[in-house]
């Protein structure tokens, strides 16, 4: 027997595109259980907090209708999922169906017993909302005191029960001179932790959000620290330009909480109804989908002669959202690649941090802490026939 | 060394899926995932509930192989899947 480990996560996940362009529908789905939330964060992006969702047995047909078409790696989130009375339910459901089970969650709710069964459910990571190392600070951007300490507590239980814990910080203006701590807390804590510098405008365009997101000059000391691992080097443009945007319709397959199959979390451009129709059925050859996954970097007319391409990370829900045109300029964007370019020493002067407009970037930056995934291939001795031997 | 009666289970914690013809498998407590090729992906898509002695049978009237070279290399299987948590020999 042979085993070739991969030691990288590079690797792996080299590894899953390379299977997954092999399959008809995304290997991944993050599945929006509810809208409904229990904090009522400054940022949030999520506009309805109400609307219909699905019952138990409708969401037990979708599962299974995820595992059927091939879908592997499965995340739960909301709003706070755990609001679902019958999250652990659904867990097991999952568990059943032999899904890697990722979550999203702010911990609130998560007691003992609901710790125990997601650790028996052999969930593999759980992402926890963590603003910053500092409470007070943390319950300014969740609106709720004390929730620090809960979502903390919620993070330990977790991680002693052997579960891989990641604290996902979204940053804000007012919490960045602090990151450098989250990563000095995470660490401590045995936990991994990542960083989204983008905050995006709300889905119906209202940019209050916007008002939270990084100034241009923070934006490029995180780009300039090293222990984010960013790639110091622009991609090369005639490369890039006849390459799709995003990867939507190839990474991830959305789930609205009424069973709706959308494009991603933030195009909520309804492709078809998992309790109606299997996956496959909804998504391969959908002309809706299509409209997104084929977008490349030269079909953005304004965007395609940008002398900062080469840094460009976009969104193209934030771009209409915020800006009102799917193929337009993203301010988000633009705001990133200049902080890219300037941090690689690429475009001189000073950041504008008198800005028109605050400004962030969508791309979420990998994490660098913790376990890398593996990779790895078995080769067992039997000599199968030759084709045409049999 | 494999007892004939011995039946194969797939651990309970992981995660998988047959994908063109390979297994993908995921390993939960070692965030480890692996992948099988075209013999360990037989194996695996039979093995649940097995005997040793059945699946060697499977092996010998699907391959080109004796059967003490497929039990022997089942064996090995076994035991590195089972170092790495993915399955379950009782």
């Amino acid at each position: 027997m042979t085993t070739v480990p991969y030691g990288a996560r590079s690797s792996a996940l080299a590894m899953l595109e390379a299977l997954a362009k092999k399959h008809p529908v995304p290997l991944a789905a993050i599945v929006q259980l509810t809208r409904r939330c229990n904090l009522g964060c400054r940022h949030c992006f999520q506009v309805e907090r109400t609307g219909s969702e699905l019952g138990t047995d409708e969401w037990k047909l979708v599962l299974r209708r995820l595992a059927d078409a091939g879908v592997l790696f499965l995340t739960f989130t909301g709003g706070e999922p755990l609001l679902r009375r019958d999250f652990v339910e659904l867990v097991r459901e999952a568990r059943a169906l032999a899904f890697a089970i990722k979550l999203k969650t702010n911990g609130l709710l998560l007691d003992g017993a609901t710790c125990e069964a997601l650790a028996a459910a052999a969930v593999m990571e759980i992402h926890f909302s963590f603003y910053s190392a500092d409470a007070e600070r943390h319950d300014r951007v969740t609106g709720l005191a004390g929730s620090h300490a809960r979502t903390l507590a919620a993070a330990r239980r977790m991680r002693d029960l052997g579960a891989r814990v990641l604290l996902n910080c979204a940053l804000q203006a007012d919490t960045f001179d602090g990151y450098g701590a989250v990563i000095e807390f995470a660490e401590a804590e045995a936990m991994d932790w990542s960083f989204d510098p983008g905050i995006q405008v709300q889905e119906d365009g209202c940019s209050r959000p916007a008002d939270h997101r990084l100034a241009p000059g923070q934006l490029e000391r995180l780009y300039a620290d090293p222990r984010l691992a960013l790639p110091p080097e622009a991609d090369d443009v005639p490369e890039k330009l006849p390459v799709p945007v995003c990867r939507v319709g190839q990474a991830m397959v959305a789930v609205a909480p009424n069973g709706d199959v959308w494009p991603c979390l933030s195009l909520l451009e309804p492709l078809g109804n998992l309790v109606e129709s299997p996956l496959e059925r909804i998504w391969v050859g959908n002309p809706r989908l299509e409209r997104f996954s084929r977008i490349c970097w030269s079909d953005l007319p304004e965007c395609r002669g940008c002398e900062l391409l080469g840094f460009c990370v976009r969104c193209h829900a934030n771009a209409l959202h915020e800006d009102g045109d799917l193929l337009g300029p993203s301010r988000l964007a633009c705001a990133g690649a200049r902080a890219r370019a300037r941090a690689a020493g690429r475009l001189p002067g000073r950041p504008d941090d008198s800005g028109l407009a605050p400004e962030g970037e969508s791309r979420r930056l990998p994490f660098a802490g913790g376990a890398a995934e593996m990779a790895g291939e078995f080769t067992i001795r039997p000599r199968r026939l030759e084709e045409g031997q049999r | 060394m494999l007892t004939d009666q011995l039946r194969f289970r797939r651990h309970p914690d992981v995660a998988f899926r047959v994908i063109d013809g390979q297994a993908v498998i995921v390993v939960p407590a070692t965030q480890s995932m692996h992948t099988l090729n075209e013999v360990g992906t037989f194996v695996w898509e039979r093995c649940e509930g097995r005997t040793v002695d059945e699946i060697v049978g499977l092996l010998v009237e699907e391959f080109e192989v004796d059967d003490a070279t497929a039990r022997g290399d089942l064996e090995t299987f076994a035991r590195e899947l089972g170092e790495k948590r993915m399955l379950v020999v009782e």
